[in-house]
Protein backbone atom coordinates (compact mmCIF):
# COMPACT_ATOMS: atom_id res chain seq x y z
CA UNK A 1 0.00 0.00 0.00
CA UNK A 2 1.01 3.39 -0.44
CA UNK A 3 0.43 6.73 1.56
CA UNK A 4 0.93 9.95 -0.31
CA UNK A 5 2.74 12.80 1.12
CA UNK A 6 -0.59 14.54 1.88
CA UNK A 7 -2.00 11.34 4.27
CA UNK A 8 1.65 11.59 5.94
CA UNK A 9 1.59 15.38 6.87
CA UNK A 10 -2.14 14.62 8.09
CA UNK A 11 -0.86 12.39 10.22
CA UNK A 12 2.04 14.44 11.89
CA UNK A 13 -0.53 16.45 12.46
CA UNK A 14 -3.13 14.54 14.30
CA UNK A 15 0.30 13.41 16.15
CA UNK A 16 1.47 17.14 17.44
CA UNK A 17 -2.26 17.98 17.59
CA UNK A 18 -2.87 15.49 20.37
CA UNK A 19 1.01 15.60 21.86
CA UNK A 20 0.10 19.07 22.58
CA UNK A 21 -3.20 18.97 23.90
CA UNK A 22 -2.92 15.79 26.06
CA UNK A 23 -0.19 17.51 28.32
CA UNK A 24 -2.48 20.46 28.86
CA UNK A 25 -5.50 18.05 29.67
CA UNK A 26 -3.20 16.78 32.94
CA UNK A 27 -2.80 13.14 30.82
CA UNK A 28 0.43 11.81 30.53
CA UNK A 29 0.25 9.97 27.53
CA UNK A 30 2.18 8.60 24.96
CA UNK A 31 0.96 8.63 21.14
CA UNK A 32 0.88 6.47 17.86
CA UNK A 33 -0.61 7.63 14.27
CA UNK A 34 -0.80 4.97 11.66
CA UNK A 35 -2.60 4.84 8.37
CA UNK A 36 -5.20 1.88 8.10
CA UNK A 37 -5.86 -0.02 4.96
CA UNK A 38 -9.24 2.00 4.24
CA UNK A 39 -6.83 5.39 4.53
CA UNK A 40 -8.27 7.07 7.96
CA UNK A 41 -6.01 7.66 10.21
CA UNK A 42 -5.86 5.68 13.94
CA UNK A 43 -4.32 7.68 16.54
CA UNK A 44 -3.89 5.12 19.50
CA UNK A 45 -3.13 6.39 22.78
CA UNK A 46 -1.33 4.98 25.71
CA UNK A 47 -1.72 6.48 29.49
CA UNK A 48 -1.28 5.88 32.64
CA UNK A 49 -4.98 7.99 33.22
CA UNK A 50 -7.01 6.17 30.97
CA UNK A 51 -10.60 6.85 32.62
CA UNK A 52 -9.44 10.71 32.58
CA UNK A 53 -9.10 10.10 29.00
CA UNK A 54 -11.68 8.47 27.92
CA UNK A 55 -14.55 9.68 29.85
CA UNK A 56 -17.77 7.90 30.69
CA UNK A 57 -18.86 5.94 27.63
CA UNK A 58 -16.19 7.39 26.13
CA UNK A 59 -17.62 10.90 26.10
CA UNK A 60 -14.01 12.64 26.49
CA UNK A 61 -12.24 10.37 23.95
CA UNK A 62 -15.38 10.88 21.06
CA UNK A 63 -14.58 14.51 21.82
CA UNK A 64 -11.01 14.95 20.73
CA UNK A 65 -12.01 12.71 17.75
CA UNK A 66 -14.48 14.93 16.82
CA UNK A 67 -11.70 17.60 17.16
CA UNK A 68 -9.17 15.89 15.31
CA UNK A 69 -11.16 14.82 12.36
CA UNK A 70 -11.96 18.63 12.07
CA UNK A 71 -8.60 19.56 12.50
CA UNK A 72 -7.41 17.03 10.08
CA UNK A 73 -9.70 18.25 7.18
CA UNK A 74 -9.72 22.26 7.75
CA UNK A 75 -7.34 22.53 4.72
CA UNK A 76 -10.30 22.93 2.57
CA UNK A 77 -8.27 20.67 0.30
CA UNK A 78 -11.50 18.29 -0.71
CA UNK A 79 -10.25 14.56 0.00
CA UNK A 80 -11.93 13.65 3.67
CA UNK A 81 -9.95 11.85 5.97
CA UNK A 82 -11.58 10.00 8.52
CA UNK A 83 -9.32 10.42 12.11
CA UNK A 84 -10.00 7.12 14.95
CA UNK A 85 -8.72 7.85 18.46
CA UNK A 86 -8.65 4.66 20.21
CA UNK A 87 -7.10 4.30 23.77
CA UNK A 88 -5.21 0.63 24.75
CA UNK A 89 -8.25 -1.25 22.85
CA UNK A 90 -10.85 0.69 24.25
CA UNK A 91 -13.12 0.81 21.06
CA UNK A 92 -12.61 -2.88 20.51
CA UNK A 93 -13.99 -3.79 24.04
CA UNK A 94 -16.49 -1.00 23.82
CA UNK A 95 -17.52 -2.52 19.97
CA UNK A 96 -17.90 -6.04 21.74
CA UNK A 97 -19.89 -4.47 25.09
CA UNK A 98 -22.26 -2.64 22.58
CA UNK A 99 -22.85 -6.10 20.18
CA UNK A 100 -23.67 -7.59 23.70
CA UNK A 101 -25.82 -5.12 24.66
CA UNK A 102 -27.51 -5.49 20.72
CA UNK A 103 -28.14 -8.94 21.50
CA UNK A 104 -29.32 -9.00 24.77
CA UNK A 105 -32.17 -6.04 23.55
CA UNK A 106 -32.91 -8.33 20.82
CA UNK A 107 -33.36 -11.68 22.76
CA UNK A 108 -35.91 -9.53 24.63
CA UNK A 109 -38.11 -7.64 22.54
CA UNK A 110 -38.70 -11.42 20.70
CA UNK A 111 -38.99 -12.68 23.57
CA UNK A 112 -41.67 -9.75 24.95
CA UNK A 113 -42.61 -9.63 21.45
CA UNK A 114 -42.44 -6.14 21.75
CA UNK A 115 -40.26 -2.93 20.79
CA UNK A 116 -37.46 -2.03 23.08
CA UNK A 117 -35.13 1.45 22.83
CA UNK A 118 -31.68 1.73 23.38
CA UNK A 119 -30.16 4.29 24.74
CA UNK A 120 -29.20 7.38 22.61
CA UNK A 121 -25.56 6.55 20.78
CA UNK A 122 -23.69 8.69 18.23
CA UNK A 123 -23.73 7.49 14.19
CA UNK A 124 -20.76 5.12 14.65
CA UNK A 125 -22.03 3.42 17.63
CA UNK A 126 -25.18 2.70 15.95
CA UNK A 127 -24.43 1.41 13.45
CA UNK A 128 -22.22 -1.44 15.33
CA UNK A 129 -25.84 -2.22 16.77
CA UNK A 130 -27.03 -2.26 13.03
CA UNK A 131 -24.74 -4.30 11.97
CA UNK A 132 -24.84 -7.15 15.23
CA UNK A 133 -28.35 -7.19 14.04
CA UNK A 134 -28.03 -7.67 10.69
CA UNK A 135 -28.35 -11.59 10.36
CA UNK A 136 -30.91 -11.70 12.53
CA UNK A 137 -33.64 -13.26 10.73
CA UNK A 138 -36.61 -12.23 13.50
CA UNK A 139 -35.48 -8.85 14.42
CA UNK A 140 -35.29 -5.37 12.77
CA UNK A 141 -33.50 -2.02 13.76
CA UNK A 142 -33.78 1.31 13.37
CA UNK A 143 -32.63 4.53 14.52
CA UNK A 144 -34.69 7.46 15.71
CA UNK A 145 -34.61 11.06 17.67
CA UNK A 146 -32.88 13.66 16.32
CA UNK A 147 -28.94 13.97 17.22
CA UNK A 148 -27.34 14.09 19.27
CA UNK A 149 -30.12 12.22 21.16
CA UNK A 150 -30.74 9.99 18.25
CA UNK A 151 -31.20 6.13 19.74
CA UNK A 152 -31.54 2.88 18.06
CA UNK A 153 -35.06 1.10 18.26
CA UNK A 154 -34.97 -2.49 18.03
CA UNK A 155 -38.53 -4.58 16.86
CA UNK A 156 -38.79 -8.25 16.36
CA UNK A 157 -39.87 -8.60 12.85
CA UNK A 158 -43.36 -11.06 13.30
CA UNK A 159 -45.38 -8.36 15.29
CA UNK A 160 -45.00 -6.10 12.39
CA UNK A 161 -47.15 -8.32 10.05
CA UNK B 1 -4.33 31.14 37.98
CA UNK B 2 -2.09 28.90 36.24
CA UNK B 3 -4.74 26.64 35.89
CA UNK B 4 -6.91 29.35 34.12
CA UNK B 5 -3.72 29.54 31.78
CA UNK B 6 -3.45 25.74 31.08
CA UNK B 7 -7.09 26.09 29.94
CA UNK B 8 -6.86 28.85 28.08
CA UNK B 9 -3.92 27.09 26.05
CA UNK B 10 -5.96 24.23 25.85
CA UNK B 11 -8.48 26.02 24.33
CA UNK B 12 -6.52 27.87 21.97
CA UNK B 13 -4.75 24.76 20.79
CA UNK B 14 -7.71 23.25 19.91
CA UNK B 15 -9.79 26.14 18.50
CA UNK B 16 -6.41 26.86 16.28
CA UNK B 17 -5.73 23.53 14.80
CA UNK B 18 -9.59 23.10 13.91
CA UNK B 19 -9.72 26.77 12.05
CA UNK B 20 -8.63 27.19 8.90
CA UNK B 21 -7.51 31.36 9.26
CA UNK B 22 -5.32 30.48 12.34
CA UNK B 23 -3.73 33.22 13.09
CA UNK B 24 -7.47 35.05 13.92
CA UNK B 25 -8.08 32.95 17.00
CA UNK B 26 -7.78 34.62 20.12
CA UNK B 27 -8.86 33.01 23.46
CA UNK B 28 -9.10 35.68 26.10
CA UNK B 29 -11.00 34.29 29.83
CA UNK B 30 -12.71 35.91 32.55
CA UNK B 31 -14.54 34.72 35.68
CA UNK B 32 -18.34 34.98 36.31
CA UNK B 33 -19.02 33.52 39.79
CA UNK B 34 -17.24 30.16 40.00
CA UNK B 35 -16.85 29.42 36.47
CA UNK B 36 -14.05 30.18 33.94
CA UNK B 37 -15.16 31.23 30.80
CA UNK B 38 -12.90 30.94 27.75
CA UNK B 39 -14.10 34.01 25.45
CA UNK B 40 -12.66 32.38 21.75
CA UNK B 41 -13.00 34.94 18.72
CA UNK B 42 -12.67 33.79 15.03
CA UNK B 43 -12.78 34.93 11.80
CA UNK B 44 -16.36 35.50 10.64
CA UNK B 45 -15.65 32.11 7.65
CA UNK B 46 -14.46 30.08 10.90
CA UNK B 47 -17.32 30.30 12.63
CA UNK B 48 -19.19 27.14 10.93
CA UNK B 49 -15.99 25.29 11.15
CA UNK B 50 -15.50 25.59 15.04
CA UNK B 51 -19.08 24.98 16.24
CA UNK B 52 -20.24 22.68 14.11
CA UNK B 53 -22.98 20.81 12.60
CA UNK B 54 -25.71 21.12 15.14
CA UNK B 55 -22.77 22.89 17.60
CA UNK B 56 -20.77 19.01 17.46
CA UNK B 57 -18.09 20.70 17.69
CA UNK B 58 -18.53 23.53 20.26
CA UNK B 59 -20.19 20.63 22.42
CA UNK B 60 -17.12 18.87 22.12
CA UNK B 61 -14.27 21.42 22.77
CA UNK B 62 -16.51 21.94 26.28
CA UNK B 63 -16.22 18.26 26.87
CA UNK B 64 -12.94 18.22 26.44
CA UNK B 65 -12.33 21.66 28.60
CA UNK B 66 -14.37 20.19 30.96
CA UNK B 67 -12.19 17.03 31.33
CA UNK B 68 -9.32 18.66 31.82
CA UNK B 69 -10.34 21.44 34.36
CA UNK B 70 -11.62 17.82 36.36
CA UNK B 71 -13.13 18.92 39.46
CA UNK B 72 -11.34 22.41 40.14
CA UNK B 73 -14.40 24.15 38.77
CA UNK B 74 -16.76 24.43 35.81
CA UNK B 75 -16.00 25.99 32.53
CA UNK B 76 -17.86 27.23 29.77
CA UNK B 77 -16.68 28.65 26.24
CA UNK B 78 -18.83 31.18 24.50
CA UNK B 79 -17.71 31.70 19.97
CA UNK B 80 -17.50 34.78 18.36
CA UNK B 81 -16.52 36.18 14.88
CA UNK B 82 -14.23 39.32 15.16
Amino acid sequence: MTTSPHANQRANDVLSLLEDVLPLMGVDARVVVSTEADGSLLADISSSDLSALIGGRGRTLNALQCIANVAANSGNDGDWVRVVIDAEGYRERRRESLERCALKAAAQAVEENRELELEPMNAFERRIVHCALADLPDIASDSRGEEPYRYVVIAPTASKE
Amino acid sequence: MENQDRLRLLAETLVVAVASVKDEVRVTTRERGDELVLHVQVAADDMGRVIGKKGRVASALRTVLRAAAGDEGDVNIEIDDK
